[in-house]
């Protein structure tokens, strides 16, 4: 009897196995589609900022995860509601890396993720103001299944616990149709501005213990309507 | 007797029909000895002796593979079940405190007791930054922006959510206030307001844009600051800042058609 037992628990074990493997190696999730920003003729305003922590104004999450809140007497957001959350306080740059404004991003895990589908969805908004030029609201799902599969993994696989490379990824799945942001003029020139946008990522170093080393954000806004672009933006084709 | 089989020959006991070594013939004990280079007689000894204990091994390999197919199966449908099924996520939800407005739509107020929920203050040149040892862009061109970060408390007293709150001072564009509040279980919106208070205490800003529950509202945020009046009470707050939201869902064409078509307006 017992050795049926152990059969079966065998069995149950391979067959998790083999259904996790199916699901990390899923191809159908694995994509990582060309944005459609990319392919549009509008006029497009580019932000970057850097992704790594310690780089940032201020960052801070529950205090529990691998990525130290930053300066490190930061007051953290380990209360239940919020402690799947982080926020992110950090120089936004134009598209010839001058400083261009501060913008601030709060993200938190999805309740809608289904590893099933290949999604680590977060929920998160960019609230950016671009001095002497207005404020903008950026609305986003985050998909990081690729990144936890293509960085995170391979950090943990490493002997040194470390990843390093290069790898490009568009972040941003909805909440548009296309897989785009939702955009929302605030103030000033983008009063009234209702658009699309793309957040993508460059990471080149990870590291399990601090979290992102060198990682780049960059955020594709498709400007319509009557804002002007100037010299430090990024004109479409 | 059993304990004669080689290791193959037990393997070929399994795989093979039970017939093959188990036949009283002397045709079959031949073919036997044939396939398993024994002799003759000592094949059909083998196969008289332990005929029962052939049959015994198979069915219990056979049993044990089926357990094996089962469970393998059963492992495979759990996994995918589990990952469909079991949410990864659960954020944690504090009951919303909302009354109805009397002419439509909802009131929700929160709080922010200040400084026990503040997280930051960024702003230029801070004798004493918050969180310490914050650095502030040095750049000139930040010095008409002030960013602070706040946790935000439903009237519940209860942390339900962060927020920020923008104000920037500039010659190119209208002076304002920005919120951003964030709440994780429910959504963000995004108000802007005047500078100026509406009636000297109160700033009063739009519903520029929501996300989840918020996505279809529209409506008014105001802003206030409320001093402590319980001066006796010992690590007591200085006061607090009350937004307090009132929203109304937009007015939808699908909405009401769908209501016209099945007949409730």
């Amino acid at each position: 009897m017992i050795k049926y037992v152990a059969g079966l628990l065998l069995g149950i074990l391979l067959g998790a196995l083999a259904a996790a493997t199916l699901l990390y190696f899923n191809p159908l999730a694995a994509r990582n589609p060309l944005s459609p920003l990319s392919v549009s003729n509008n006029k497009m305003l580019s932000l970057s900022y850097s992704a790594v922590p310690t780089d940032s104004i201020v960052y801070t999450n529950n205090g529990e995860s691998r990525v130290r809140p930053h300066p490190e007497k930061v007051r953290e957001l380990w209360e239940a509601p919020i402690r799947h959350s982080e926020v992110l306080v950090t120089v936004i740059k134009d598209s010839r890396d001058d400083p261009a404004g501060i913008g601030i991003k709060f993200s938190s895990d999805s309740e809608r993720t289904r590893v099933i589908n290949g999604e680590a969805l977060v929920d998160s908004t960019w609230h950016i103001h671009l001095v002497e030029r207005g404020s903008l609201f950026v609305e986003q799902t985050e998909n990081y299944w690729n990144f936890l599969r293509k960085i995170v993994l391979p950090a943990y696989l490493s002997a040194a616990n470390h990843w390093k490379g290069t790898w490009n990824g568009n972040m941003t799945v909805g909440p548009g149709a296309l897989g785009t942001a939702a955009v929302s003029g605030g103030t000033g020139e983008f009063s009234g501005l209702e658009s699309e946008a793309v957040e993508a990522v460059q990471a080149r170093a990870y590291s399990l213990s601090q979290g992102p080393v060198a990682m780049d954000g960059r955020l594709t806004i498709d400007i319509t309507g009557n804002v002007e672009l100037t010299a430090t933006d990024v004109t479409g084709r | 007797m059993r304990t004669q089989f080689t290791g193959i020959a037990r393997a070929a006991e399994l795989f093979r029909p039970a017939t093959a070594c188990s036949g009283h013939a002397a045709s079959a004990a031949l073919q036997c000895a044939i396939r398993h280079t024994f002799t003759q007689a000592r094949c059909a000894g083998l196969a008289d002796l332990t005929k029962l204990g052939v049959f015994v091994v198979a069915s219990d390999g056979l049993r044990m593979l089926k357990t094996l197919i089962f469970g393998f199966l059963l492992g495979v449908v759990g996994t995918v079940a589990a990952a469909y099924y079991v949410p990864v996520v659960d954020q944690h939800r504090e009951s919303s405190v909302i009354s109805v407005a009397t002419n439509g739509g909802n009131t929700e107020s929160f709080r922010i007791n200040i400084p026990t929920d503040r997280i930051m203050v960024g702003a230029p040149k801070q004798a004493e930054p918050l969180p310490p040892g914050l650095r502030w862009p040095a750049d000139e061109m930040f010095d008409g922006v002030r960013v602070e970060l706040f946790k935000v408390r439903n009237t519940l007293d209860a942390v339900v959510g962060v927020a920020s709150r923008m104000v920037a001072d500039s010659d190119a564009i209208e002076d304002s206030v920005e919120w951003v509040l964030h709440l994780p279980a429910r959504g963000t919106f995004y108000v802007t307001m005047p500078v100026q208070p509406e009636d000297g205490v109160r700033r009063v800003g739009t519903l520029r844009a929501g996300t989840r529950e918020f996505g279809p509202m529209q409506g008014k945020v105001s802003e206030r600051w409320v001093p402590n009046a319980d001066a006796d009470e010992v690590d007591a707050p200085d006061g607090y800042i009350e937004l307090e939201t009132s929203f109304v869902g937009a007015f939808s064409d699908d909405v009401t058609e769908t209501a016209l078509r099945e007949g409730t307006l």
